[in-house]
């Protein structure tokens, strides 16, 4: 007898696919608990609920509910592929034969699966080859996805890809479920915080140590309203090795107002994410806004990296703008202009425009890190002093350099 | 045996752009490579055509795209009008969108450089 599809449950998708296509009578296959099936039309039902079934081969069989797993309908065309299919040999003309009978039927998973089995039986079958996809490839018969694979391509996501590719959007999807997983875990920790938990809640959460949490860390410490519990999302995000960790370190020590704040993220960050780049620092150097400027200098001092030096000493003395009565007392240069834009220039003046004074300031936090820097100089706020001194030290070292070879 | 066939969607005189290599490297490794740019005119002594149902072929090898995905996306019925054993999504061109519409036409999508795949690399196309 001819081999047909050894899953049944292929059989019942495929049945269903045709219910759409073809114009189709109905009959049902009755699932046994052994493993068997029989098909057939109901025709009655017992008292105790039995089927009643008159088989396609015309006898009628009475099965047990008990017998029956379960039933399921099918359509003639495929109980007419069943009789056929169970009437033929295993032979390869066979197959042909009813991968004919299946093209005209319309039955194309089964036409395949019958393809497959023929070349099983006869693999030289050049058109069973050509139907299933396979193409010759350097004399030998190859699936698309074969041939793709042998030039280093594999079927990923809709696409061929090659192996390298693959593996980024894996680690990108695993990275993703790690980070959402991360999320669901901190929120509910934080909510434990808030009860009778808390203690749980601290150990879990001081206990992370996984990056993937960071950006969940990130994200619950930048809402996060309680100084205690900001204090404990910061400090077990520092010790994250994840960039998000680092790049919110920097930011809370410039923006946060609490100066003890800055001073510990930026223990953290000598602490746990050496090298530090200076780079966000030494632009803030040139912030419109003094106190800020302050606050960088503050941290390149902490940070001790000479390479401050030189962005340093151009923000000794920085320019700002405030508008008329803003202006912090004292300091050196002021000179007015005009917010509109016309004219400038100082003197009384009623209504309009507010007037802007352009302020140069001398920045304390800047002098001091530059003194700390440059191992106890001090030329005050003389840029030109500083700056002699500093290419001084560049000569030196770059002639200590030369001796050293 | 006839020569594979190539259209370089995207693809540029200028020699800096990845749509004018992959057009010398397709060329240096014996396909015969269609460009395709809205101007016209010539690309590397080549005809270029301003769209892809304008190649002078029944059926093409291979289409690979230097294209914003957007704009692939808007050229993606025409390329399976014309039809083609395989789509190169080079990176850039790329998108997910892009991938499943192209096998929504029965195209097959690859998505990785096709002048690495043709034995190449970029770098070794000299910019002038």
């Amino acid at each position: 007898m001819i081999r047909t599809i050894p899953h049944l449950s292929n059989l019942w998708a495929i049945a269903y696919v045709l219910l759409i296509s073809i114009d189709v009578a109905w009959a049902d296959v009755y699932e046994m608990k052994d493993g068997g099936q029989v098909a057939g039309n109901l025709i009655d039902r017992g008292k105790d609920g039995e089927y009643v079934v008159e088989t396609t081969e015309g006898a009628v069989v009475t099965l047990t509910r008990k017998q029956v797993r379960r039933v399921v309908s099918q359509d003639a065309k495929y109980l007419e592929y069943v009789k056929l299919s169970r009437s033929l040999p295993d032979t390869a003309d066979a197959h042909r034969m009813i991968i004919d009978w299946c093209k005209e039927s319309k039955l194309n998973k089964l036409t395949d699966h019958h393809r497959r089995r023929l070349l099983e039986l006869d693999p030289s079958d050049e058109q069973a080859r050509a139907s299933l996809g396979f193409q010759q490839h350097q004399g030998r018969w190859l699936t698309q996805e074969e041939i793709m694979a042998q030039r280093g391509f594999v079927r990923y996501d809709g696409a061929y890809r090659t192996v390298q590719d693959i593996a980024l959007r894996e680690n990108e999807k695993r990275r993703k479920t790690e980070e959402v997983d991360w999320q669901r875990k901190i929120r509910l920790w934080r909510n434990w915080l808030d009860d009778r938990r808390s203690a749980e809640a601290v150990q879990l959460i001081s206990e992370i140590n996984d990056p993937y949490a960071a950006p969940a860390l990130v994200k619950f410490l930048e809402k996060e309203r309680n100084l205690q519990v900001r204090d404990l999302l910061l400090e077990t995000l520092a010790e994250l090795k994840h960039p998000q960790a680092a790049t919110t370190l920097v930011n809370f020590s410039l923006n946060n107002p609490d100066r003890e704040v800055r001073l510990q993220c930026l223990d953290y960050l000598i602490k746990y994410h050496q090298p530090i780049s200076l780079r966000t620092y030494v632009k803030v150097l040139k912030h419109r806004d003094n106190v800020m400027v302050n606050r960088a200098a503050e941290a390149l001092q902490e940070i001790g990296n000479p390479e401050a030096l030189s962005p340093l000493i151009d923000s000794l003395i920085t320019t700002h703008k405030y508008k008329n009565g803003d202006a912090p007392p004292g300091d050196i240069t002021t000179s007015f202009s005009s917010d509109s834009g016309g004219g400038g220039g100082g003197g009384l003046s009623f209504g309009g425009a507010p007037k802007i004074r352009k302020i140069d300031q001398k920045n304390l936090d800047v002098r001091q890190a530059l003194v700390e820097l440059s191992g106890g100089q001090d030329f005050e706020y003389n840029r030109k002093a500083w700056r002699r001194w500093y290419i001084n030290q560049q000569v030196r070292e770059f002639v200590d350099a030369r001796r050293d070879k | 045996m006839p020569k594979p066939t190539v259209a370089i969607i995207g693809a540029s005189a200028d020699r800096e752009k990845f749509g004018n290599k992959s057009v010398r490297a397709h060329a240096a490794q014996g396909y015969d490579v269609y460009p395709i740019n809205p101007k016209g005119g010539e690309i590397e002594g080549f005809t270029a055509y301003s769209s892809v149902s304008d190649v002078p072929v029944e059926r093409l090898d291979r289409v690979s795209l230097y294209v914003p995905p957007a704009v692939g996306l808007s050229l993606i019925e025409e390329i399976a009008e014309k039809g083609c054993e395989e789509l190169w999504l080079n990176p850039g061109s790329d998108s997910e969108e892009l991938a499943t519409k192209a096998r929504e036409l029965g195209l097959e999508p690859i998505t990785a450089c096709s002048i690495v795949d043709v034995g190449l690399s970029p770098n070794d196309l000299s910019n002038s």
